[in-house]
């Protein structure tokens, strides 16, 4: 029992972040640089709750729109081009977002103590869940009901206009110009999306662990994003769930395999390629019957 | 009233090769217009310069009177201009009636009020599509009921312009002969106020287009009213050059297939 509890956030946190490459994926790149925005919603939300004082939901609410911000401003260029080019700027910005970070140096002194990010020394004391008196159970009772909330707001996407002109953009764009579908807006639309998604589940991480350092948001924590949503399949919001499901449970919550989860992890995406190319739940393109 | 088309001193190179060449061409209302010519000749060229698949180096694209050619392809479409291609081409993983909805949806965004205001039903009975259809995928299609498709959403948006490349590509005769009359007939109910069409097949646009032009090194050297036939005689022989027996075949089998 508790260790479902203890995986219940692991679980939330990470399918926030795979919700967010599950909109990229869908616009038809890949992007292997959503732990940027992952980390801007890390240390907007730690910022506003431990050095500033600030509910939790106002300050998720912050790290959504931040990371929106910066992903909508970094989208303008990047909505432009795609294929490798485009998964080659996400992987180099998001090099440079972890630099970034570890130059994030501001101190504030909150009840008789100092607080905020140190530099390269990180970010600790994001406390808010100890000094709120949260226990675990609630703690995976807010993790799971976010996770909850973004996976709604992303399916919710999918249904209708721009979620749908989004899938005729990434099928063929072309086309989808010719019906007066503007393919660049819809791209950064889902891009901006896809920040702030990211930047959700950035902020439920801080808190989470409490210490937040640059070495957070490397570039294995979006790779790694990006292989269970594909792992999980595109066909809808469910891929990411399954696929998230199935790494965090199975290879790191149950450590089934112990020490040699990334070793399998590496295996097994190797073999879903070969057997099933379109994920664990497949997508809907049938062929003549 | 505004011409649908006007397109005047347009230039294009591509890497130095001449594919337009001070290309001047006016389309009006109730017209079914076909370009003719030699592949290379600059025939989907002259399309993607209006559609604004390919930007023109020079000159002026008018739209129902106001000049796009600095405009993005969808910015066009927006204005009421609608284009099939070459290749048969539809989002693989959306059925039929996603096609239309996101179609509807998109024209509607852009337009307004302004939009063509166009039920699924009616489209599918304007082009002759059966029901079933609508919830097929486009691998589950035949070619010409993925043609129909396309040629509806491309009319949903078309409330000036139709540009149809080669639609009859890769059908037979028959069912070529019926994309056309469809095609007349979106033009005859105003569904749209005029068409382009490429294509090889003279016949065809001898027998449904009201006229036609010959593309010849980047320029439109030659038109031809349909009506008239020693006109249209004159525009085929210096086409098919010395072979006037093969412009008389074409005028032959124009007659069969009307």
């Amino acid at each position: 029992m508790s260790e479902l509890v203890a995986i219940i956030p692991m679980f939330s946190i990470s399918l926030v972040l795979a919700l967010s490459c599950y909109l990229v994926l869908k616009s038809g790149e890949i992007s292997f640089g959503q732990q940027a925005f992952f980390g801007v919603g890390a240390y907007a939300g730690g910022i506003l709750t431990a050095m500033f004082d600030w509910p939790l939901v106002a300050a998720l609410a912050v790290s959504a729109v931040a990371a929106a911000a910066v992903a909508g401003v970094i989208g303008f260029s990047l909505s432009r081009i795609s294929g490798f080019r485009f998964t080659l700027m996400t992987l180099v910005l998001g090099e440079f977002a972890k630099e970034v970070f570890v130059k994030i140096e501001w101190r504030r002194e909150v009840n008789g103590q100092a607080a905020g990010p140190e530099g390269p020394l990180g970010f600790s004391g994001i406390e808010y869940y100890y000094s709120h008196g949260i226990q675990h159970l609630a703690q995976g009772l807010i993790a799971a009901s976010v996770a909850a909330g973004c996976l709604v707001a992303v399916w919710v996407y999918g249904r209708t206009g721009p979620g749908r002109r989004l899938v005729a953009v990434a099928s063929d764009a072309t086309l989808a110009a010719s019906v007066s579908i503007d393919p660049v807006r819809t791209r950064l639309q889902a891009f901006a999306m896809a920040g702030a998604v990211a930047g959700i589940g950035g902020g439920l991480f801080a808190h989470q662990a409490t210490y937040i350092e640059a070495a957070n948001f490397s570039l294995m924590v979006g790779v790694h994003a990006v292989a269970y949503t594909l792992l999980g399949g595109l066909a809808n919001v469910l891929g990411p769930v399954a696929g998230t499901a199935f790494d965090v449970v199975f290879l790191e919550g149950l450590r089934v395999v112990g020490s040699y989860r990334m070793v399998v992890f590496g295996s097994l995406i190797v073999v879903m390629l070969i057997l099933r190319p379109r994920g664990l739940l497949g997508t809907r393109t049938r062929t003549v019957p | 009233m505004n011409p649908v088309l006007e397109i005047v001193a347009v230039c294009k190179k591509f890497s130095g090769v001449v594919a337009l060449d001070d290309l001047k061409f006016t389309i009006e209302e109730g017209e079914m217009r076909g370009l003719v010519g030699a592949n290379g000749a600059g025939k989907t060229t002259l399309l993607n310069v209006i559609g604004g698949q390919v930007m023109a180096d020079s000159g002026i694209v008018r739209i129902a009177g106001l000049d796009v050619a600095k405009f993005s392809p969808w910015r066009r479409a927006g204005l009421g201009l609608g284009r099939t291609f070459q290749e048969s081409r539809m989002w693989a993983d959306l059925t039929t009636a996603e096609h239309f909805g996101i179609a509807i949806d998109a024209s509607r965004r852009i337009a307004g009020r302004a939009a063509p205001n166009h039920a699924v039903d009616d489209i599918c009975s304007l082009v002759e599509l059966p029901k079933v259809m609508l919830e097929r995928m486009p691998a589950q299609m035949r070619l010409l009921d993925r043609r129909r498709v396309e040629l509806a959403m491309a009319t949903l948006n078309a409330s000036n312009l139709l540009l149809i490349d080669e639609i009859g590509a890769g059908l037979d005769v028959e069912e070529a002969r019926m994309l056309y009359r469809l095609i007349a007939r979106l033009i005859d109910r105003r569904c749209v106020r005029a068409a382009i069409l490429v294509e090889h097949k003279l016949e065809l646009l001898a027998a449904f287009a009201t006229g036609i032009s010959l593309i010849e090194n980047g320029k439109a050297s030659q038109h031809a009213d349909c009506k008239d036939a020693a006109r249209l005689a004159l525009l085929m022989s210096s086409m098919f050059g010395h072979r006037s027996d093969a412009a008389a075949e074409v005028l032959q089998q124009r007659k069969g297939l009307q």
